[in-house]
């Protein structure tokens, strides 16, 4: 009877305590959705600024300028993937506010979330995010802690050995592992460097099983069912500097795998904006590597062209 | 199979269920094929090495016992030795051997003809194979006479309370138990419970807590020189104690619920005043093992200084070898050995030492003198190589002209991947393991507890429970000693 009791006061203590365990990230989302905003983006490090820009201004404050009827929410964390995005998704479904309360979410799909060195590194499943996500609000949330602590649930899925044996392939033929890839580029006497990271992030082609595109159809659907208002956008990627040192194969390789990301999201009913090909390389910054990560200025388009949609589409306000 | 792992959770509820449910007469066939299970479930195939340590020391003990020529006796005894340490060599001490031979050979330019080993080392293969040869070695004395069930005598190899991180038992105390006829009364579970869940909190709070910073320090000792390293090691000593008393606390825990009584592995270590105290309160169940099988029949303190010297200073120098295969931890042990005999030989030299360090201030000076020793002693024992292990004590006060500065200390800090709150949560949990430690030298808690009030136990148990569940990191950090 004692031990009963015991083990009914700890459920319900555990329980009560649970919500230390919710990220930061989903606090704030949460205070947006009760501050009923507008707008949501889930934004990451190509929202922010570059190390050398003069504006500090990000992708949702700029956003925010364009549209300021409406109240934007950002939510910007260094990194993120389809993976997370379907998280939030059905995070999102099933806090599920009164339909007049639904912001619209705003989902950018970095094509180098494909690439095996985003897809594969340890580091990179967000699943201290992922689980509180797809867990808080359901019967599994108190056990949540309990599972962690003695390793139901995996951190670490992919192995580090593992990830860096993954391999890298351009268009359809495998170039390496991601280990030996990553030495290449630690070696700029026998290769070029900057051709390496470009064919890590973008030469490898997607296709419809990958796992990271499965993830953003799903994330369609969810939101879909859940009534949720969305717009995906696909952003600028810098092809001019990528094809000087991969050659032309990088334009058609992006383009042909951003139709792709955009056909499978179109199919599922939902807006897609595809801003691969939108700047010129004098947009991007280069302090970081050839990739999606611009300056202010090209963020303000960027911001320009998604409240166009959301004008164009009347989404609900 | 962790013990912090659901999976071990699953398990221990089932081999608890069916304890209760078969026939004491059963019982050590239960147990018998719950620890190979237990075993197996981290390398099937190293099964044979624990069945055939087994059937050797059976084999041996039963032809012992039946044989009246001493010489067959020591016959026997030596092959049980050869065969067991034959093992433990080939595992565990092959690439050292290969390595120095290597080192050695090509320094005089000659070609090295030995070929390495890629053998994983078996978990455990340390704990049993002393276990399995202090019976051999009691048989041999005739302290003890051979177990002639082979099913119960497999079981005292391999009781999976203890299997793979010890206490390092002695048959005669753990033998005549294993028969299981004496069933568990209720302060035994209560009591068992109370060490599991003390041990829990030790190894997946205020263990695992600290594993991360020590790891970035002792991975990258240039980077983190200094203060740094002073505040690994000193998370280094916390660790492995809470890490390996933590073992032996749900090793007790599990053992008791069945009605088996394990030895104390620790007796408040870092509260030890002196080495030779000190070494009767680690890991007791090995520095008594090495007492009565090495260094009483070396000659203990008989036979002049000299012999008494190197006896202490090959008892410890074994001791580190059987940490690991690799020279630090050779040097951890001779390092305890040169503070034994150091000490030792001042109480011997120093008229009043003794007398001196009993009252309050030299008692406290002692203390802090042995603590500093065995955390530099702690350094080699952590460190990736002796080289490694002598840049970070070089270093130690590098940067000693920044520690009064708070972006200096924030610097260190958040070198070792500790924020704020991390460092408040490590100092609250190795402050309730102090608390509790403090209340152990008056007599065991676990037992003293029954007699507290119903609701201060209750809300430890609680306080416990939820600190288990809440301030884990939530990471599988494997227990220290299962590497040895």
């Amino acid at each position: 009877m004692r031990l009963l009791l015991f083990i009914l006061l700890l459920v319900a203590l555990q329980t009560a305590l649970m919500d230390v365990h919710l990220p930061q990230d989903v606090q704030l989302l949460n205070t947006y959705l009760e501050e009923r905003r507008d707008l949501v983006i889930l934004g990451n490090s190509t929202s922010l600024p570059v190390p050398d820009d003069e504006d500090l201004t990000t992708l949702g404050e700029h956003l925010q300028t364009f549209l300021p009827g409406r109240r934007v929410g950002e939510l910007v964390r260094p990194g993120t993937n389809p993976l997370l995005a379907d998280a939030y998704a059905d995070y999102l479904a099933r806090i599920s506010p009164e339909s007049s309360g639904r912001p619209l979410i705003v989902i950018p799909v970095n094509l180098y979330a494909f690439s095996p060195y985003w897809d594969r590194m340890p580091s990179r499943q967000f699943l201290w995010l992922r689980y509180p996500l797809h867990f808080h609000g359901t019967w599994r949330w108190p056990f949540y802690a309990p599972a962690l602590a003695f390793e139901y649930l995996n951190m670490n899925p992919i192995s580090y050995a593992d990830a860096m044996a993954s391999p890298v392939r351009e268009a359809d033929s495998v170039v390496g592992t991601l280990s030996e890839i990553l030495n290449r580029q630690k070696d700029p006497a026998t290769t070029d460097p900057a051709r390496v990271q470009v064919a890590l992030y973008f030469m490898e082609r997607i296709t419809k099983e990958h796992r990271q595109l499965q993830a953003i159809v799903s994330t369609a659907r969810r939101l879909n069912t859940a009534g949720y208002p969305h717009l995906f956008y696909i952003p600028p990627v810098n092809v001019d500097s990528g094809a000087a040192h991969a050659g032309p194969i990088l334009r058609s390789r992006v383009r042909e795998n951003a139709a792709l990301v955009r056909a499978e999201l179109e199919r599922e009913g939902s807006r897609v904006l595809d801003l691969s090909s939108l700047l010129g390389a004098d947009s991007f910054s280069a302090k970081v590597a050839i990739g999606e990560h611009c300056y202010s200025a090209g963020r303000r388009i960027v911001a320009s062209r998604i409240a166009d949609a959301v004008e164009a589409d009347g989404f609900e306000k | 199979m962790q013990f912090d792992s659901w999976q071990f959770i699953a398990f221990f509820i089932l081999v608890t269920a069916a304890f209760r449910l078969v026939s004491v007469r059963s019982r050590w066939l239960l147990f018998l094929m719950a620890s190979y299970v237990f075993y197996m479930a981290w390398k099937p195939e190293y099964v044979f090495l624990l069945l055939f340590s087994t059937s050797v020391d059976y084999v041996s003990a039963i032809r012992m016992n039946s044989s009246r020529s001493t010489a067959a006796r020591g016959g026997w005894l030596c092959f049980s030795l050869v065969a067991n340490l034959g093992v433990l060599f080939l595992y565990k001490y092959y690439g050292l051997f290969q390595s120095t031979w290597s080192t050695v050979t090509s320094s005089y330019g000659l070609a090295d003809m030995l070929p390495r080993s890629n053998l994983v080392l078996p978990v455990g293969i340390s704990f049993y194979t002393f276990q399995s040869l202090a019976y051999t070695i009691d048989v041999f004395r005739g302290d003890l006479p051979a177990e002639k069930h082979f099913g119960r005598f497999a079981l005292y190899v391999v009781f999976y309370p203890q299997l793979v991180a010890g206490p390092i038992e002695r048959a005669d105390r753990l033998l005549p138990q294993l028969n299981f006829e004496r069933s568990p009364n209720h302060d035994d579970i209560v009591v068992g419970f109370r060490h599991i869940l003390w041990g829990l909190f030790k190894k997946m709070v205020v263990s695992d807590r600290m594993a991360e910073a020590v790891d970035l320090a002792y991975s990258a000792p240039v980077e983190h020189a200094g203060l740094g390293s002073i505040v690994a090691t000193v998370f280094f000593a916390l660790q492995i104690y809470a890490d390996f008393s933590g073992y032996s606390d749900i090793a007790i825990g599990s053992a008791r619920i069945y009605g088996v009584r394990l030895m104390d592995n620790f007796r408040q270590p870092y509260f030890a005043l002196n080495p030779r105290d000190f070494w009767s309160r680690w890991h007791i169940s090995l520095s008594t093992w090495f007492r009565d099988y090495l260094y009483i029949p070396l000659g203990g303190n008989k036979g002049g200084p000299s012999r008494r010297i190197r006896n202490i200073i090959l008892v410890f120098g074994l001791s580190g070898l059987w940490h690991g295969a690799a020279w630090h931890y050779v040097i951890w042990g001779l390092l305890h050995a040169g503070y034994y005999l150091a000490f030792h030989e001042g109480e011997r030299l120093i008229p009043g030492m003794d007398r001196a360090l009993r009252n309050r201030r030299g008692a406290f000076g002692s203390w802090l003198a042995t603590l500093v020793l065995v955390l530099v002693a702690w350094i080699f024992f952590r460190a990736s190589s002796v080289p490694s292990a002598l840049f970070m004590i070089r270093n130690l006060f590098s940067d000693a002209a920044g520690w009064t500065d708070p972006q200096h200390l924030r610097h260190v800090f958040w070198g070792l991947n500790l924020s704020r709150m991390d460092v408040i949560i490590i100092a609250c949990c190795n402050a309730t393991e102090l608390l509790f430690e403090w209340q152990n030298e008056k007599g065991p808690v676990c037992e003293r507890l029954s007699s507290a009030p119903f609701p201060l136990r209750w809300a430890l148990y609680l306080a416990l429970a939820l600190a288990i569940l809440n301030l884990s990191p939530g990471e599988a950090i494997p227990f220290a000693y299962f590497q040895f």
